[in-house]
């Protein structure tokens, strides 16, 4: 089973998890954290590395990230920068279809894989929605 | 032409990149720090790590006084970012000119005591403020785009 870690701005990844799991039911290796803008970008790091280990299963470990841009990236990035082991993936832009997703299928796929189907799934999530409806195509794209 | 000049010691980081950039309009960030701009690993991962659409640049405060008197500086909204108040001495006593200072992220860190809202100054700062208050520039406190500014002079005398 792949690992998954969230890493976010202020309380979102904790609220992310919990409302995950009420859709799909408590997991294990997954884990949340939290960023306030009192902390430093090495405080992040040494979360960081301490919920990989936790959640680490040997099969990877994937990590979503909120923002670009954001300390929460910036963090992940330097993680992962110069680590001889590929085993981790970072992706931004996490929102609940992907983390839906990604707890759906880590046991069925690779982290290549599940990275690909992640970013292909979580980008046709986002649509204007009244697109849906056969009445109201104007505007749509 | 510099719509932000501000002093942020994260440098780059979601209130910048989001907040103040569609605040400002701008379409360039430039960090002047001599020591991130020579760190390779460092000004990778952040370029990395900001959205491709966003200009950014790393300069030693050297060479930004070189590049921001080049005349081409004008066409583009550019935010410049400082990690602290000293460093913007060089840049000002160049020529280069910053009307107002936005300070917006000086964590705490020994010796420093809280002036605003997560503010924090040392006394070099305070030396710092005055220097450049001097050179007229306005010492704004104001950590984003809709906070209410405050003047720093006024608070520390």
């Amino acid at each position: 089973m792949i690992g998954i870690v969230v890493v976010a701005h202020g309380d979102f990844a904790y609220s992310l998890l919990r409302t995950a799991e009420t859709i799909v039911g408590a997991q294990r290796a997954l884990a949340g954290i939290s960023f306030e803008s009192t902390e430093g970008l090495e405080d992040l790091k040494k979360k960081m590395e301490l919920a990989i280990k936790r959640v680490d299963l040997g099969k990877g470990i994937l990590v979503l990230t909120d923002m670009l841009g954001g300390t929460t990236s910036i963090a992940c990035l330097s993680f992962i920068h110069g680590k001889k082991d590929k085993c981790i993936k970072v992706i931004s832009g996490v929102n609940l279809p992907m983390i839906l997703e990604a707890i759906l299928h880590r046991n069925e796929y690779n982290l290549d894989k599940l990275s690909n189907l992640l970013i292909t799934k979580s980008k046709k999530s986002i649509l204007i929605a009244n697109c849906l409806s056969e009445n109201d195509k104007k505007g749509c794209i | 032409m510099i719509v932000l000049a501000r002093v942020d010691d994260r440098l780059i980081h979601g209130q910048v990149v989001v907040g103040w950039l569609n605040a400002v309009k701008a379409n360039h960030i430039i960090v002047i720090n001599d020591t991130v701009a020579r760190d390779k690993i460092q000004t990778s991962i952040m370029k990395m790590a900001v959205p491709p659409s966003i200009k950014t640049s790393f300069l030693t405060i050297e060479t930004a006084i070189e590049k921001l008197n080049l005349k081409n500086m004008e066409k583009n909204r550019i935010i410049l970012l400082f990690s602290n108040p000293h460093d913007v001495i060089p840049i000002v006593n160049s020529g280069i000119v910053i009307k107002s200072l936005n300070i917006g992220g000086m964590r705490f860190s020994e010796g420093r005591k809280e002036v605003l809202k997560s503010i924090f100054i040392s006394n070099q700062d305070i030396e710092d403020f005055k220097i450049l208050s001097s050179r007229g520039v306005h010492i704004e406190g104001k950590i984003l785009p809709n906070d209410q500014p405050v003047d720093i002079m006024s608070i520390i005398g």
